[in-house]
């Protein structure tokens, strides 16, 4: 190796990255949207112009209403009635006659349990979902949410599980009926109502957080607590994550926040769905070191993995996170996908021993894995 | 029974075929990768200037190659490749510029880190400065090789060449850069 090839190899590691922050990314992504809409795009794509208008419209990704070319497109390509494996994912489902379930952040988790001309039924498993349904009262459409159930007969609603596990069901359009056990009500368009959480499998989702914020149903779902407190709170579980973040650091929320998971997740989760990945940190590695028997705490080591290595390009520290996971996991059910994180992390750590190492601990543990492909190819085994 | 559950790094599939990337998935996709692009970008081009246009232009990029993208190999890929060929336009414009008299060059003592020392800054503005006259093509070549540290056939790929062509670029600009940047 010359003097120059040395010297390139030092420099290398004293290079800065560039400054990278919320901001930043949001004027960034604010551009692509609006260079989309302003028919760069259109004059290659024109089938996409209805998208590119709800983009700009909207400053999100999906409408509240209408469909975009995506969802248009996937109505042809409705999900059978088959086990999809966790590598196949999709952000939203079409369903047979149109309707659309899409999911809300990260951890979302939604199974078609009956896709019928006339009956459809869904279960939401974790986070929350959006749902625009196609009117059709010869069908009859529930979502299940733990042991609240909701009918619908054409409209646009959103069940979500909150951070204390309770169960809030908003409607944009038309009405929706309710029912949990004896209970049932009605919600219209602008309303809202919260469940407590009863037995569901939200209350083993990794994803979902305690909190002593417990509320009684009400049609605002508003939490009783003292405002000026949970104000960050009841943002964050509106989705508002944006607003959470300023509202968590005008609130001086840091000093304040309970050692306590349920809190500790949804900081984490306020920190990470505003574009803060680094303000995540702190309190995930407060979840795993203070409340390790917890069965939140390999959520919080997994998704500690995810920012480390996704967001923030700790690769080595990523790789010993995600190896925690395992030990913290009682269920089971990260450690597929927390070792194959690790030996992605290692990889990208420049340890290939090490993701050899893994790769073939994974092998050995997971013959059949989701992730068997990209971890052989990864961990060097091919 | 389907179960459809949402992913960071697994971004959509559609039943049987090729995965493609649904409208939903830009949030996501950019909130991943967007820190990811604007690293690669601004070491190949050494100005924090020029980073927000070219992330914009990867993505824009990606949404209009959304139907033939295979989102089964990790996108990783896909997007170092895209801002390289991105950069590469920008790296021509300001070639183009500085030789008609708009471009006056930079300093680049910037791109180190905050405790890195004199010397080592000095040796980092240098050495951009050095690459700033180098041909694009062989630039970016050294640039995958040296800096980011990419295998041969990498390199190839990313600045879609032969591997014999881009080691013979990798090899031009380095005795270039012997020659200016010497000991360092």
């Amino acid at each position: 190796m010359d003097e120059l090839s040395r010297a390139s190899e030092k420099l290398r590691s004293s290079l800065s990255d560039p400054e990278w922050n919320g901001e930043r990314e949001h004027a960034i992504l604010a551009g692509v949207k609006r260079e989309w809409s302003n028919g760069q795009a259109r004059r290659r794509w024109p089938a996409l112009a209805a998208a590119a208008v709800l983009l700009v419209a909207t400053g999100t990704v999906l409408a509240i209403e209408g469909r975009s070319f995506w969802s248009a497109k996937k109505v042809a390509e409705a999900p059978a009635m088959g086990t999809v494996t966790q590598q196949e994912v999709s952000r939203e489902v079409v369903l047979r006659d149109g309707s659309i379930a899409r999911l809300i952040g990260e951890n979302s988790a939604v199974r078609v349990d009956k896709d019928e001309p006339a009956f459809v039924s869904l279960t939401l498993l974790s986070g929350g979902a959006h749902f625009d349904v196609t009117h059709n009262e010869q069908r009859a459409f529930h979502v299940l949410a733990g042991d609240v159930v909701v009918e619908v007969v054409g409209t646009i609603f959103r069940v979500e599980y909150t951070a204390d596990l309770a169960i809030r069901v908003s409607v944009d359009r038309g009405r929706v009926k309710v029912q949990q056990g004896s209970r049932t009500a009605e919600v219209a368009a602008g309303d809202s109502i919260v469940f407590p959480g009863g037995p569901s499998v939200a209350a083993k989702d990794p994803a979902a957080a305690g909190n002593a914020d417990d509320s009684p149903p009400s049609p605002s779902g508003a939490s009783s607590a003292d405002p000026a407190r949970t104000r960050w709170r009841a943002l964050a579980r509106d989705g508002q994550y944006e607003a959470a973040y300023d509202a968590f650091n005008r609130e001086g929320a840091a000093a304040l926040l309970p050692d306590e998971p349920g809190a500790l997740l949804l900081a984490a989760d306020v920190a990470r769905l505003s574009g803060h990945p680094a303000d995540a940190v702190a309190p995930l590695r407060k979840l795993v070191a203070h409340h390790r028997a917890d069965p939140r705490a390999a959520a919080g080591a997994f998704t500690l993995g995810k920012v480390l290595l996704d967001d923030l390009g700790r690769a080595s520290e990523a790789a010993r996170t995600f190896a925690q996971v395992s030990s913290l996991d009682s269920a089971g059910s990260l450690s597929e996908d927390a070792l194959s994180h690790e030996v992605e992390a290692w990889a990208r750590a420049g340890e290939d021993r090490r993701a050899h190492e893994r790769a073939a601990a994974y092998v050995a543990r997971f013959p059949n894995g989701a992730h068997l492909r990209m971890v052989r190819k990864v961990g060097g085994l091919d | 029974m389907t179960h459809v559950a949402a992913s960071r790094t697994r971004l959509s599939v559609v039943q049987g075929g090729a995965a493609k990337p649904s409208a939903s998935t830009l949030d996501a996709l950019f909130r991943q990768h967007a820190r990811f692009v604007g690293g690669i970008a601004y070491r190949i081009l050494g100005r924090d200037g020029e980073i927000d246009d070219v992330v914009q232009e990867v993505f824009l990029e990606t949404l209009r190659a959304a139907d033939r993208l295979d989102l089964t190999q990790p996108p990783q890929g896909w997007f170092a490749t895209v801002t390289v060929r991105v950069a590469a336009k920008r790296l021509r414009r300001r070639r183009m510029r500085k030789l008609l008299g708009f471009d006056t060059g930079a300093t680049y003592e910037h791109m180190a880190t905050p405790d890195a020392s004199p010397e080592t800054r000095a040796q980092i503005s240098r050495l951009y400065c050095a690459l700033d006259d180098l041909p694009p093509a062989e630039r970016l070549a050294w640039t995958l090789r040296h800096i980011e540290g990419e295998q041969l056939d990498a390199v190839a790929e990313r600045c879609a060449c032969s591997l014999a062509t881009a080691k013979r670029r990798i090899a031009a600009a380095h005795s270039r850069l012997q020659k200016v940047v010497g000991h360092g």
